[in-house]
């Protein structure tokens, strides 16, 4: 510190929420008389203005962490489908029927965000979700597992079953790619 | 854009869900590593 030249210190308390362990410390080159009321008032204010921010931050993370539907494909998310699947298997008994469960993978997904950016990446993935749903039946379920991996639950199906309800997603997706348009050259 | 799949189905007799995400993760894996654009069945567990 003295080093710097720093020679005074003043210490405000920051307020995160409840949790008030944090300390703002403001440090001067000065010897003088201690800071003045203008700048306590001033320290006062950045402290509040940081705790603030702090806490809004950290709420924004409990939020998406325990945020049931993704924002962007309207899918359930995080710990829904975990639970969901939890229920599932509860009912499976009763149900007299099984379920399965299928995990997607956008391919080359990295690629396409990387060279068309993360917006390019975020249609691709609501494109795909919208596909998804649509490609569903009654009573089954999609959800969005994390980046580009889709869950999906499909009762009563067997394993061969559901990898033709894939299949069939996946020819569909082929089908709708965009072709190039050839047109005479004028 | 094509997508890989890995697909696995839960009888009646299962009782776990965690190694059933295993094994539908391990599926998808394989049909990546097997050039992707694909759908890979999970191996039958042997008790069913």
């Amino acid at each position: 510190m003295n080093k710097l030249g720093l020679r005074t210190y003043s210490g405000l308390p920051v307020s995160v929420g409840e949790d008030s362990r944090w300390v703002l410390a403001f440090l001067r080159q000065h010897r003088e008389s201690p800071h003045d009321a203008v700048d306590v008032a001033y320290m006062g204010l950045i402290a509040d203005w940081l705790g603030n921010a702090l806490h809004q931050s950290a709420q924004k993370e409990l939020l998406q962490r325990i945020a049931l539907t993704d924002p962007l494909t309207g899918l359930p998310t995080g710990a829904r489908p975990r639970s969901d699947c939890k229920s599932e298997r509860a009912r499976t008994p009763r149900d007299g029927h099984g379920f399965a469960l299928a995990l997607v993978d956008l391919d080359h997904f990295k690629m396409v965000n990387d060279r068309y950016g993360h917006a390019v990446g975020d249609e691709v993935l609501k494109a795909a979700a919208r596909r998804f749903e649509s490609g569903m039946r009654e009573g089954d379920w999609v959800a969005r597992w994390g980046g580009e991996e889709f869950l999906f639950v499909l009762h009563g199906s067997t394993v061969e079953e559901a990898a033709s309800v894939m299949e069939r997603l996946a020819s569909q997706a082929v089908r709708r790619r965009s072709r190039p348009v050839l047109a005479p050259f004028p | 854009m094509s997508f890989s799949a890995g697909v696995a189905a839960f009888g009646v007799n299962d009782s776990e869900i965690l190694p059933m995400l295993e094994k539908i993760d391990h599926a998808l894996y394989r049909a990546k590593a097997d050039g992707r654009d694909q759908v890979r069945m999970a191996a039958q567990s042997s008790v069913s």
